[in-house]
């Protein structure tokens, strides 16, 4: 085996096992069979693979791998446990999705409020009096993107969902990245700043991520997009008539709660639901708010950490007993989430023992 | 079916071929355009063998290398004759739209 061949092999180990074990001495004939010179011991020696080679195993190396992660998110050929935790992330990709595209329609509307461009509701006094003005830049920074995404994911258009939440998580990871550049000037204690920072990252990635690996080709199409649809106009509708009682003099609120009030909606009807029926209906929602709860825990960490900022008064008290008592509630739910996803996977078979990667071809005839 | 699946397909029409031989074919077949790395082509080669469209015709060793030779399977050659009329038919109605634009166009200018 000369430097080459060495040398490519080693580029190969990029690749899964199984895979090098069934297509590897192949692969390497063929690239060797690419190089003429390679017979020569002195070129071999100094010769690399191209990058052009490399980048086909690395992405194939991708492939794969993401084929692995997908065959036990409800693949072909999936056993039924592997079949609630694709349930269970596509359901965290619709969910994360309803409410990032809930949020943007919010700040949209909020948006064409302030410069007046809503008929019959005059914009709010200070907007008029410092002209306000938002263009396309604060559209993107709106996060409008995820409303299209969203739509998408519903009509079962998969790959135009996948590459408009990627675009649509950019401006949140911007944002992101100029909060780590704010924790050099150390305003804010940087306990709120990294708390701020690790939500904002979960929550933004966490349906990205959900909407990559959950929606595969094998995946099944979303079921009852008329009733996400639904959940949309009330989520837009029960969100807006909070925060217009909380600006006409009612509770104050949290920027979290847009995001906790869902999850322990979902939660409470979910375990409500689960008490009625057998022990065998609703375990991928329970798995998937299980998983979540994490993310919706760090958000409201950040909650508190930022609400001990503000200065004492009734409003900071009446925050940050809120936010307590979400923090509370959101334990609360957890563990019998928890319980009874853990309870109903183990119910189900395990992945059987199919390779997750393409074997070799069979012999021949 | 992706334009590398569709040629790899094409190239293994009439003979087996090993792997190198498929690259040169489909070079030649596209006229150059298509240069398949190693890497893109066992990517497509593998979900053309689980899909029973290509399978193992033979193994040899060369050089003290490993070399396999791949055939079309009847199935492989039902899925590209499926293909080849599909881009037909594609390319019959941009051609009828093509003339009928040049010929309007000549029609308008004379």
């Amino acid at each position: 085996m000369n430097m080459l061949e060495q040398r490519y092999r080693a580029v190969l180990r990029l690749l899964p096992r199984a895979y090098r074990q069934a297509w590897e001495d192949d692969m390497v004939d063929t690239f060797l069979s690419g190089v003429p010179e390679s017979d020569d011991p002195e070129f071999a020696e100094i010769a690399r693979p191209s990058w052009p080679e490399i980048a086909s195993v690395v992405a194939l190396a991708v492939r794969l791998r993401l084929d692995a992660v997908r065959s036990h998110l409800g693949g072909a050929g999936a056993s039924p446990r592997d079949l609630v935790w694709g349930d269970a992330v596509r359901l965290i990709a619709l969910a994360g999705l309803l409410v990032h595209s809930v949020a943007a329609t919010l700040a949209v509307a909020n948006m064409l409020w302030l410069n007046g461009r809503i008929p019959g509701l005059a914009p709010p006094d200070f907007a008029v009096a410092f002209g306000f003005h938002t263009g396309w830049r604060d559209l993107w920074t709106s996060g409008f993107v995820w409303i299209p995404a969203f739509v998408a994911l519903l009509l079962g258009y998969r790959r135009v969902a996948q590459g408009l939440a990627v675009v649509a998580v950019v401006p949140a990871l911007l944002n992101a990245v100029a909060n780590v550049s704010a924790l050099i000037d150390s305003s804010p204690p940087v306990a709120v700043q990294v708390s701020g920072l690790a939500a904002e990252v979960l929550l933004n990635t966490a349906s990205v991520f959900a909407v990559l690996a959950g929606f595969h080709r094998d995946a099944p199409l979303v079921r009852r997009p008329a009733w996400w649809l639904a959940a949309y106009a009330a989520l837009f509708a029960g969100i807006l008539g909070v925060e217009v009682t909380s600006f006409h003099g009612g509770l104050p609120l949290d920027d979290s709660f847009i995001y906790t009030l869902p999850f322990l909606t979902a939660a409470v009807v979910c375990l409500g639901g689960h008490a009625r029926r057998s022990a065998s209906e609703g375990p991928p929602w329970a798995l998937a708010l299980a998983i979540l709860a994490p993310v919706m825990l760090a958000t409201q960490t950040t909650t508190v950490l930022e609400n001990d900022l503000l200065p004492l008064g009734t409003t900071r008290s009446t925050l940050m007993a809120l936010a307590l008592a979400k923090i509370v509630a959101i334990l609360l739910v957890t563990g019998p989430l928890a319980f009874l996803a853990v309870r109903s996977l183990r119910r189900r078979p395990p992945a059987p023992a199919a390779p997750a990667v393409p074997s070799g071809p069979p012999a021949a005839r | 079916m992706t334009e590398p699946a569709f040629f790899i397909l094409t190239a293994l029409v009439g003979a087996p071929c090993h792997g190198y031989g498929i690259v040169a074919e489909v070079r030649e077949l596209s006229q150059g355009r298509v240069h398949l790395k190693v890497g893109t082509l066992y990517g497509v080669l593998d979900r053309l063998v689980a899909d029973g469209l290509v399978g193992l015709d033979r193994e040899e060793i060369q050089q003290g290398r490993l070399r396999r030779y791949y055939r079309l399977t009847e199935q492989g050659a039902d899925a590209l004759a499926a293909e080849v009329a599909r881009q037909t038919a594609n390319a019959d109605v941009a051609s009828r739209r093509l003339r009928a634009l040049r010929a309007a166009s000549a029609g308008g200018s004379a």
